[in-house]
Formats: structure tokens, sequence, C-alpha cells
């Protein structure tokens, strides 16, 4: 595999590189965009689990271009990780599912009155290979994010998170449109057609009557009706799926030559920012100076040192 | 629709007395140890089963107890009865949650048992069973914890209701300790309890998510598992044995082991000592001393995930379970217990001249070595086993000859046959049972330093010497029949050899050199003449074959095994008819330098080296002897030794900074619970195509499985009575994904299987459906000249590398002959072009085509043979003739791409029916007249929106009582069928194949679902 082969397999990878975004999602943000105008005249958004900020990165160009009143503009991103800086961005660094977060977010923006007009998440956790946890995982993160969503999403607000299409799906839409309008499920181009994600789109934000926003927990809701919604058919119905981006534009499956243009020569690029902690990443550090083929890395934490220690008696060649 | 086998994750497994169960997708499932028979007991679940509880209520007669089954949100509670060595159990209850199930205890009676749900919630529920109402499972409390934070794992801890401990833990490495309903905020609810409680404690324990927990109160030992690859140990330090207030926890130490996420870790008690195992996605167990120390690695699932494990302490077995649904076994007493039965022992010096060694060693049976020092004095030597006490003792060494005449090159040792050459000389010595060695022969036969010993068969040996002259000795008299010169190299002699006489009496010696080449000779044992007939050039790389095998004789054809220092195992086919010789088949092994193969009740076994250890492989048993030697450039030997219970064990003799060791390892036991009853030979990783061959004639019905998927592999697999799968065939030609297949039945006995994949790979193999014999016939990469092209101008290979998505194959008669025929290949590419590969009937290529397609290409179908259909990522049909030229006609199917077609061509009345299925969740319909001059014209066309709620990804055509039927399916793992005249659909069954690539429904009326798994269903 060569350095270029992923520029010629992922084609949003190459041009999130070549223009700056932190990461390809960006893209599926504008093509969401393009379609739903969900960033039109928004001057007070929030990005729920941020890192590693390609969705700030659009609020921060988006929110600001052609504005005079620059300080009208406020962007909140949150995450548990930090993040590089970005400019025209706040950071909160918290949990979603802690009310405290929802109550600094309210407080930047000015309180009760001034709430946001557009939420987005573009949260994942990393599969596990088993399709029921990480649907599930994901399924939570979208409520949690919801959640937080019915505290600081002004009324006629929008709200946009990824889910991952599968059994349960229905039941998902079905929560959101108790709370919203118009439940839409967008699939953008720049986004795999092998990918089992897609985008809820949910506008014009209406809190049902006698319901106080809380952290919604499956087990223990006192709002008996998120939990009973079910996935029936008249449901199902109301939910459109619309594909957005152009198609004729950039095809996200396809591989594409280095030369785009006739005009234009290719450069290799860096990515602009790279993963800040993985979980791998210590292990690989360590994997730098031995091999674990036939033998491991202990380690012993009273005195922390490093031993490596063989799995039989292994004497080197 | 009926399921008739299933294939899918395992992540539950329990032991019972003599049987265990498993989950297989949403089953569950009964292994009897003793008869090796499994059967289904539930398929009550729509969810996967993520765990299976279990409470023991036996006495001394009769035994029995209770189960949970659960999975997601799903929970069964099932009685089980024991007599007679008999399961068999009942379903007493099931329900739903509204939250995942995380973890199940049983209280102390048996009748009660608590619920972890993933928000960490605690349910305390009462089964109660009455005459009027039915059995119901009722809350009788509740209790959360003050983190609300989303578990991937937990473990409950105790008994007693008032004394439970909750262990968790989530997605940021915490470690979250807690004791539910210890708390004080608590408020009644109808007739249950609600109470909140803090958490005891907090612990940051890893770098990612923690996916298990274990702990063990006899050791005060915890161990945690993770995504950060890496098991931890920790000390639960308590203030009294009956307190858990004042918890501290202190780490211990930390083992990285496994190049993957570390799925399971538990602790196991062997006779007071603590040990931790660890399972893992990348396919191997590692058993760890309590102090992090590294005792065993071993690759167990074959590559599959290891979801979960359990433990039998009275046979030292674990049983594994992983991605395949295969449950495994693997015996580990010789690592835990200090009896151990891997033997070595350095073998005495003590008679030999100072500084006088052992140079080369060799068995010649298992009681006896025979070896040159060297100061080339021949000596032998007595090995003594002591079976109970697993040791050996080797007796001082027996000069059998004096003679230092010449310096010993080659040595070599057969059926007591003692060889040894040198400088034109060579030496034969037999082994006599008494004790003695008699001289069969002892001459100077070559010019040159003799440098390879082959032993033939019966008193036939071959030798070659540095300048690559052969002779061929036979007969009682050891006289050099046949003489052959070898061609001119550096180092032009022999690296193995193999006499063959075929079924008509043709003789041929088959040889290999040192540059890689088989060389292949006709041997005329009338005029003594050795005749060059063919050659297959550079096979095993450099320093050729170790070894060949005779595999099977048959009337025309004859077939050997061979390999060498390249990790693949080859299969030659001689043609008797032609004297030619040709690699017929290349399966790659994880044995590094194959040296020999041998065979135990039909099973192969590769002994061989991987870096510096020493170790014996087979496909169905995988790794069973690791020895670590130093590597293979070394003196070595073995032999087989079988004990009266059929354990089959290995002694293997090395000789290492000039010492001689000898090991005895336990090479596997043949009556144990194996694995070859139970274990499915699936694909371990996602299966994206199949296409299912029907076998209907007057001596068999059976259907044939080919299908491929991510782990680079196509198999063969037919499906035998009892509904099991049993593997026929595997072909490893593609060095990257497989996504595209299409299989033409040329012959009532053959298929051709077209193939393509990553790499821009396209290949061709024929198969035998009665042999199973898989020939590889090409391997073709797509546009390579122009690749090769832009390496020379540029410093980037401009052009993508494309990856074939899907394929067809149009085969054409020419001149009105049978025999004469040539093959049109499309294929969908991913670069955006649709390409055409036009073959002659011997698979040379006549030209290559490419169509700018302008999206990545998805699906493809030939019909009539003459179009081909194509759909891709924009969701719209499109039509070629065979020629490539683009017909105008367009049907816009779906808003995006387009993962599922299929077509029915009736020739009847000339009507095209296409089904597709879309990433939009839609299923889309078109009928198309096609027109005696060629025009298209679009009969009929219809949209089903809402038949499935994630994307489409399977579809079928079928005729049913002479209507047109279709079959869905997609991420939504619901089937649907649809009626095609009535524009109707229905879910008909759920299935617990998740990510579903396909299904096919062949003659026999079954419906193969497959993706992560497969799951095969009886249509009505």
């Amino acid at each position: 595999m060569g350095k270029t082969s992923k520029d010629k397999r992922d084609i949003y990878y190459r041009l999130a590189k070549e223009e700056g975004w932190r990461a390809r999602s960006a893209f599926k943000l504008l093509q969401i965009d393009e379609k739903f105008h969900i960033l039109k005249d928004v001057t007070r958004a929030v990005d729920l689990c941020a890192a590693p900020g390609s969705w700030t990165q659009v609020l921060s160009k988006r929110l600001y271009e052609n504005r005079t009143n620059n300080e009208e503009v406020k962007i909140i991103a949150v995450d548990l990780q930090a993040m590089a800086p970005l400019p025209g961005v706040t950071q909160l660094q918290g949990d979603i599912t802690k009310l405290s977060t929802a109550q600094a977010i309210i407080d930047h923006f000015g309180g009760e009155s001034q709430k946001a007009q557009l939420v987005i998440c573009d949260g994942a956790p990393d599969v596990t290979g088993l399709h029921d946890i990480d649907e599930y995982i994901q399924s939570q993160l979208l409520l949690a994010a919801l959640s937080i969503t019915t505290h600081v999403l002004m009324t006629g607000g929008n709200f946009v998170a990824k889910i991952f299409r599968g059994k349960d799906t229905n039941l998902l839409y079905s929560q959101l449109r108790i709370f919203f309008e118009k439940v839409s499920i967008a699939k953008p181009a720049s986004s795999r057609n092998s990918s089992i994600e897609a985008f809820v789109v949910c506008q014009n934000y209406r809190c049902p009557d006698g319901y106080i926003p809380q952290m919604i927990n499956p087990m223990i809701d006192d709002v008996q009706m998120i939990v009973n919604a079910t996935d029936s058919s008249v449901n199902q119905k109301l939910i459109p799926f619309v594909v957005c981006g152009d198609l004729r534009g950039f095809d996200s499956d396809m591989s594409y030559s280095l030369n785009l243009n006739e005009d234009s020569e290719y450069t290799y690029k860096e990515v602009v920012q790279k993963p800040i902690s993985p979980a791998y990443k210590e292990i690989l550090e360590k994997l730098k100076n031995c091999s674990i083929k036939h033998s491991a890395i202990t380690i012993k934490h009273e005195d922390e040192a490093v031993t490596t220690e063989s799995a039989s008696n292994d004497d080197s060649k | 629709m009926e399921t008739v086998l299933t294939i899918a994750d395992s992540i539950a497994i329990k032991l019972l007395r003599g049987a265990i169960l498993t989950g297989v997708g949403n089953e569950l499932h009964l292994y009897s140890s003793k008869t090796c028979n499994r059967t289904v007991l539930a398929q009550r679940l729509r969810a996967k089963v993520h765990g299976i509880t279990e409470v023991s209520l036996g006495n001394i007669e009769t035994e029995g107890g209770k189960i949970i089954v659960h999975g997601e949100k799903e929970c069964m509670l099932m009685e089980y009865d024991y007599t007679d060595n008999e399961y068999t159990f009942r379903e007493l209850n099931r329900f739903q949650l509204s939250d995942w199930i995380s973890s199940a205890s049983f209280l102390q009676d048996s009748n009660e048992f608590m619920l972890l749900t993933a928000h960490s919630v605690v349910l305390r529920i009462l089964y109660e069973e009455s005459k009027d109402r039915g059995n119901s499972c009722r809350i009788i409390s509740m209790c959360s914890s003050s983190d609300k934070s989303t578990l991937y794992c937990s473990h409950i801890h105790g008994r007693s209701f008032d004394d439970l401990v909750i262990f968790a833990g989530n997605a940021f490495g915490e470690l979250l300790i807690w004791q539910p309903f210890k708390g004080n905020s608590s408020s009644h609810k109808i007739d249950c309890k609600t109470t909140q409680v803090e958490l005891m404690c907090r612990q940051p324990a890893h770098n990612g998510v923690i996916f298990s927990i274990d702990y063990n109160d006899e050791f005060d030992l915890l161990t945690t598992t993770s995504d950060d690859r890496s098991i931890r140990f920790w000390k639960v330090e308590r203030k009294t044995n009956h307190s858990w207030s004042e918890l501290k926890l202190n780490v211990l130490a930390s083992g990285y082991g496994h190049i993957a996420r570390v799925f399971k870790g538990k602790i196991i008690n062997c006779d007071g000592t603590a040990f931790a195992v660890t399972v893992s996605e990348d396919s191997h167990t590692c058993i760890w001393s309590s102090s992090a120390e590294l005792l065993l690695k071993k690759r167990i699932q074959f590559g599959a995930v290891i979801w979960n494990f359990e433990y039998d302490s009275e046979t030292n077995t674990l049983y594994s379970v992983g991605s395949t649904g295969n449950l495994l076994a693997l015996n580990i007493e010789n690592i835990i217990k200090s009896n151990t039965n891997t033997t070595s022992s350095m073998v005495a010096m003590s008679n030999l001249e100072p500084k006088e060694y052992v140079a080369k060693a060799k068995f010649i049976d298992h009681s006896i070595i025979v070896g040159i020092t060297n100061k080339n004095r021949l000596i032998y030597s007595f090995l003594h086993n002591n079976e109970p006490k697993f040791t050996q003792k080797v007796g001082s060494w027996q000069i059998i000859d004096q003679h230092k005449a010449f310096k010993c090159t080659v040595f070599e040792v057969q059926d007591k046959i003692v060889a040894i050459c040198g400088y034109k000389r060579l030496t034969l010595l037999k082994y006599n049972s008494t004790g003695v060695f008699k001289k069969l022969f002892d001459d100077n036969i070559t010019d040159g330093v003799i440098r390879s010993f082959h032993f033939l068969d019966n008193n036939d040996f071959l030798i070659s010497d540095e300048d690559g002259k052969c002779l061929l000795i036979e007969g009682e008299d050891l006289k050099a029949r046949f003489y052959i010169s070898l061609p001119h190299c550096k180092e032009p002699w022999t690296t193995s050899a193999l006499r063959i006489k075929s079924k008509n009496s043709k003789e041929y010696l088959l040889i290999s050199n040192r540059m890689g080449n088989i060389i292949l000779f006709r041997l005329n044992c009338v005029s003594g003449e050795c005749n060059y007939l063919h050659t297959i050039r550079q096979l095993h790389g450099a320093l050729g074959a170790t070894f060949f095998r005779l595999q099977e004789l048959q009337n025309d054809n004859i077939f050997v095994q061979s390999a060498g220092h390249d990790g693949s195992l080859r299969l030659l086919c001689i043609n008797v008819d032609s004297d030619t010789i040709s690699a017929y088949q290349r399966t790659p092994v994880p044995v590094t330098w194959v040296e020999h193969l041998i065979v135990f009740e039909n099973y192969e076994f590769l002994l061989g080296f991987n870096d510096n250890h020493f170790v014996v492989w087979s496909q169905e048993h995988d790794f069973s002897v690791q020895i670590p030697c130093g590597g293979g450039h070394r003196c070595w030997h073995y032999s087989i030794i079988s004990d009266d219970n059929n354990t089959k064990w290995l002694q293997l003799l090395f000789i290492k900074n000039k010492q001689l060791r000898v090991y005895k390892q336990k090479l596997f036991n043949l009556t144990a619970l194996t694995t070859k009853q139970l274990r499915n030979q699936w694909h371990t990783r996602s299966c994206n195509i199949m296409s299912v061959v029907e076998i209907n004639n007057t001596e068999t019905s059976a259907s044939i499985l080919i299908s491929a998927g991510d782990d680079n592999v196509i198999k063969v697999t037919k499906l035998m009575p009892r509904n099991r799968l049993s593997q026929c065939a595997e072909l490893h030609s593609h060095i990257s994904n497989i996504r595209a297949l299409k299989v033409l039945q040329v012959k009532p006995n053959k298929v051709l299987i077209f193939s393509g994949g990553g790499r821009a790979q396209l290949c061709i193999a024929q198969l035998n459906l009665k042999s199973f014999r898989i020939q590889e016939l090409l391997s073709y990469t797509l546009n390579k000249t122009e690749r090769n092209k832009d390496e020379r101008l540029n410093s980037y290979k401009i052009n993508p590398e494309t990856r074939i998505m899907a394929c067809d194959v149009i085969k054409r008669n020419l001149n009105h002959s049978l025999e004469d025929v040539e093959y049109l290949v499309f294929l969908c590419c991913s670069d955006g072009f649709l390409r055409k590969v036009h073959f002659t009937g011997t698979f040379e290529v006549v030209a290559e085509v490419a169509f700018h397609y302008g999206c990545c290409l998805l699906q493809i179908r030939t019909f009539g043979n003459a179009y081909v259909v194509t759909a891709g990522t924009d969701g719209k049909i499109r039509f070629f003739n065979s020629n490539m030229s683009e017909l105008p006609i367009i049907l816009a199917h779906h808003g995006s791409g387009v993962n599922a077609m299929d077509i029915f061509y009736d020739s009847n009345d000339n009507c095209l029916h296409i089904i597709t299925g879309g990433d939009d969740q839609s299923v889309s319909y078109s009928s198309i007249l096609v027109q005696e001059n060629g025009v298209f014209q679009i009969k009929s066309k219809f949209e089903l929106e809402n038949v499935h709620s994630a994307q489409v990804t399977a579809v079928q055509f079928i005729f049913y009582h002479k209507t047109l039927y279709a079959y869905s399916s997609g991420l939504d793992q619901n089937i649907n069928k649809i009626n095609v005249q009535k524009q109707t659909a229905s879910i008909i069954c759920h299935t617990t194949i998740s990510d579903i690539k396909g299904l096919c429904i062949g003659s026999s009326k079954r419906c193969f679902i497959y993706g992560c798994g497969i799951q095969i269903f009886q249509l009505e």
C-alpha cells in the first residue's frame, strides 16, 4: 500500500486534507446544509462530541460568513477530549450526559431567552464488530445528545445527529418525532454507500406539553412516552429519506486518479489533525522497540519498570 | 420460515456438567462433551444471546437448575433437568426491558435474580408460578447508581441481596464500583421500591473502553481488559471481609500480549494459585500469572474474533467462542500445573573427546539417536522414557565407527538406514534390532562433494553432487542405474526428489533444485535413460522445495504436494498423457519454513519453523506444537510416538550451541473433545458474495455453496444431510478482499469460478464438483500496462488501483462448436469504469476494453447472452450490449447506491424483470420488453419505500406457483417477501445475521442469508 493509496480510494479524505478540514466528515455537514439550509441565519450553535472538530470548523467558517456583527455569533464545541482550538469557537470540555454541561451552554448563550438555534452531533463510538452493540451505543449517544438538546435548544430550532441504521432505528425515529415537527434521514454523498451511518435532520423543535427537559435514561424514565414510542408503520411513513450533496459531484465510493484536473499537479498533503490519544497509542509506542509475536510486555506498577517476559525460555537466535 | 442452520457470533458460553451451553446468534445451543452432539435448544429470542447465567439446584440423585439467557433488552428464564446424562430444558418466562441488559445473577433463592442494565440500573426480579395467572416475572425493587454512563461490561459479585457489589466499565476506561440497595434516597412506586446510590469508587483504569471485568474474592484480585490491548491486575483492599466501605484498589501489573482489543479476561484458580486468561480480537489467547507474566500465547480460533471463554477446572480445558460461532477447546494443563508433560533434556557428552561435540544427529526410532561428531565419529545412544513422570534419560554415546576418512557433508536417516555422504564417497549403514549397524555400501561414487541424498522408496536413493550430477541408486546390489545432469547454476544440486509410477506404469522422477525450479523427468527402466520433460520455474522461491508428497494417483493425473520456505503449500499435477507438470493450487500456510508433511487419521500436519520456533500446524488443529529452538538453520529431526490412549507425542531433537537437545510434547489427543465434529470452517470475516450450485442427479442431490469474503478466501462448502456445512475446498488466489463472484457451469461436473476484488485482481479457477479439486487457471490484474507507464513517468502512481465490485460472464460458442468457446468477462470497477476482458477458451486475453461510467459501479448482470445491465452509486440502471455500447435507456431506481440487484429474463415473452434494493431503504422493480430490433420498452415499474428500515442489501426473484415473487433483506435484518404482480410486501421473518450482504435461493427452496455469518432457512 502506497502513501497515496488512501488519497485515491477516498476522494473526500483527500479533499479534506487539501481544503484544510480536520476530517472528511466536514463535507457531510456541508452537503446536509446544501439540502436543508440548517446553517442559514444561525448565530448560536452547539457541536456535541466535537473532537477532532471538523463540524465545528464548518460552523466557524459558515456562521461568520457575510456578517458584519461577528460578536453576535456564538459557537460552542463540547467534548470530553481536548481539541485543538478553532477561531471564534468556545470550547467546553465536558460530559454531555451531565446537567451542568447543559447549564454551562445556556449561560454562555446568555440565558433561557437566548438558547441555541442549532445543535449538531457527529459523535460515534469505536465499533466493536458486533453490530447490535454498536447500534445500541450509537443510539444511546444520540439519546444523550437529544437529552441535552431538549435543555439547550430554542423552540423552532434544529438538531442534526449521526445514526447507525439497523434493526432498531425505527424506534429512534419515533422518539425523535416526539420532539420535532419534521424528522428526515439524510445520506450525504460524502458518506460511503457501504457505511451504515446516516444522519437524522430534525427540524422545528417543539417540546411536548408537560415534558420537563431531563437526562433520558431508558430504564428509570418518568416520561414513558419516550420509552413506549413504537416503530409502527404509521410512524415509518413520516420519515423521508433524503439524499444530500450533488450526485454528479464526487462519489465517495469511487477511486479517483490523483490528477483530478489537467491544470493542477498533485502534491501529497499530510492530515490536518492526527488522532490525539487513541487507545492503541501506548502499545504502539512499546512495540517500536520489541515484538510480542511470541512474548508479551509486562509492566509492574509498583516500580513502573518495564520488563519483557518471554512466552517460554525463549533464547534468541 | 424454519431455520435450518445458523453460523453467527457466539458471545455467551456457560459450562454445565458434561455439557456446554453457548449462544450462537439468537439461538441457544447445547453441546454434549460425551457424544460431541450439538442441539439447538431455543430460537425464541430476537436478539443475539449476550449472556447466560446459571444456578444449579442439584442434589445427589437428581440434578437441575435454572438459567437466564439474555440478549440486548430481552431476557428468558429457563429451567433444566439432568437425569441419565440427558438434559431437558423448559422455558419459564420471557420478557423485555426498555434498556440493554448488561449482566444477570441469581440470588440465593433461585426464584429471585438481578438484572443490571447498561445505564447502571439494578432490578431485583421475582419469578412466580401461578395456576390462574401463569408464570410471571415481576420487578420487586430497583436501584440505580449515581453514574449514568453507558456500560460496556459489568460483573455482579455476591449471591445475597444485601451484599451485592457491581463492577462496571465504560467507554472512558473508568472502573465503576458500587453497592446497590445500600443507599438512603429511596422512594416507593406502586409495589416497587426504587433507590439511587452513590458510586463507591470511580477508578481510571485504561486508556479506552473496558471490555471485561472479573473479580475473585479468594485472592482479592480484580482484572480488567481493554481497547488499549492490555490486561490489568488490581489488588482489592478492604477494611474487613464483610464490608465494602473504605475500598481501595491498587494496580499491580499490566500485561500487553495481544495485538488487538482484549474482549474478555477471567481469573482462574488452579490448586490455590491465581492465573488469568485473556482472549482477543486477534484470535489469540494468553495465559498470565497473577503478576502479568505471560505463560502461553496461542492462536485458538483460526483467525476469528474471540468473544468469550469458560474454563473447566476438572479437565483443565479452555472453551472459547468467537465470531464464527465455533466452540473450540484447548487443554492448558501443562501450562498451569507444575507436573508439566513437556519434557526437555540435554544429552550428556561425557564420553566424547575434549572439544568434540555432536554436529549432526537423527532419530533411528523413538528411542535411538544416531549422530556424527565434529571429529567425524559416528555415534549412537539410547533414549529412555519414563512415561508416568514425563522424564527422559539419555544413555552414554556408543561409538559405531572409528573411521575418520572423510568429512561428512550430508547425513540422512530413514527406515533404520543411515546415509553418510562426503567428498566422492557414500556410506550406507543399516541398524539391526540387536543394536548392530551393518554396512550396506561404502565406496566412492562421484567426482565431487556429495551435496544431497534423498530416500526415494524401497532401496532407491538419489544423490546429487556439487556439479549437479545426480545418481539414482537402486536394487539389492545398490547400483547406480540412472545418471542425470542438472542445469548449471551456482548451487546446482537437488533439495528434494520423488519417484512416481503412474497407473499405466510410466515412471517419473520429480526433483527440485536450489533455484526453486521443479523439474520432471521420465525414467525409462529398459534403456536406463532419464529424459527431461518439463519445468516449473521458481515455484518455491530460492532454496527450492523441501519435500514432495504423492497425494493421489489417478489414471490420467498424478497429484503431488510440495512446500518450501515461502509459507505456502502447493499442489502440482502431472498429466500422464502430455507428460507435463503444472502448478494446480497454492495454499498459504502460517508456517514460514515448511519442512515436512505428515498425515495422521487423514489430517495433514506441517512441520516447520516460524521465526525461532519449531511448529506443527494443521488446517484442522491449527498450531499443536510450538517449541523455541532458535530457528530452522540447524540440524534437527523428529519422531512420532503413539501411546496406549491414542495420544500422539512428538519427539524433537536439535542442536543448539553445540549441544544436542531433545523435546517431547503431546501432539494432540484424538479421543479428547476434538473440534472435528463441531467446528465449522466458515469465513472468519464477512462473506461478501455467494453462489449456490444445486446438484440433482441420480447419484446425489446436494447444495454446493461457493462463497467469498473479506478474508480473501473462496470457499466451496457442501450442505450435508442433517444440515451441517462441510468444507470441500478453499481457494487462496486473491491478495485482497473479494466482492465479485460468478460461477459458470461448463460441464455436468465442472464449474468455472470467476472472482474479483481489491487490487484490480480477477481470478479464474476450475472446480470439479465430484472430486472438489480446484485448479487455479488465471490471476489477472486489470489495466496493468497503463499503470506501469505511470510508474515510469511519475514519482506517484497517478491512477488508482481499482477494486472489482461485481462481475458477470458471457460464454460464447464459436463456429457453432461446443469446444471452441470464448468468454466475455464484464467487471464493475470502483474507479468508475465498466470493463470487459475478452478471453479465449484457454484463458488468454484477447482484449481489455473500458467504458467511462462516471460513478462507482456496484451491480452487473448479463442476459440473453447479448446484453449487460449495470447499476452504481447513482441509483440508476443502465444497459449495454456485449460490445460495450450503451443502449438509450436509463431507469432511475434509487436516490443513492444500488446495493442489490436481481434480474429474471423470460425468453418466452422477451420480458426482462429487474428488482433492486437501495441504500435509500427502498425496493424498486421494473419490467422491460426486449423487442426483436433491440429496442427496449418499459412495461411496468414500481417502488416499495417502506419495506425496510435500513439499507436494502439483498434481493432475489423466485417463481412460486407460477407467480413471480422476490425476497429482500437488508441491514434491518428483516426478510420480506414481495409479490411482484400485486406490488405488495410482507415481513416473513427476522434473521440474526447482521450486516447482510446478500441472499441466495436455490432450487431446493432453501434461502441462504449471508453477511457476518450465514443463516439458512427452509422456505415453505
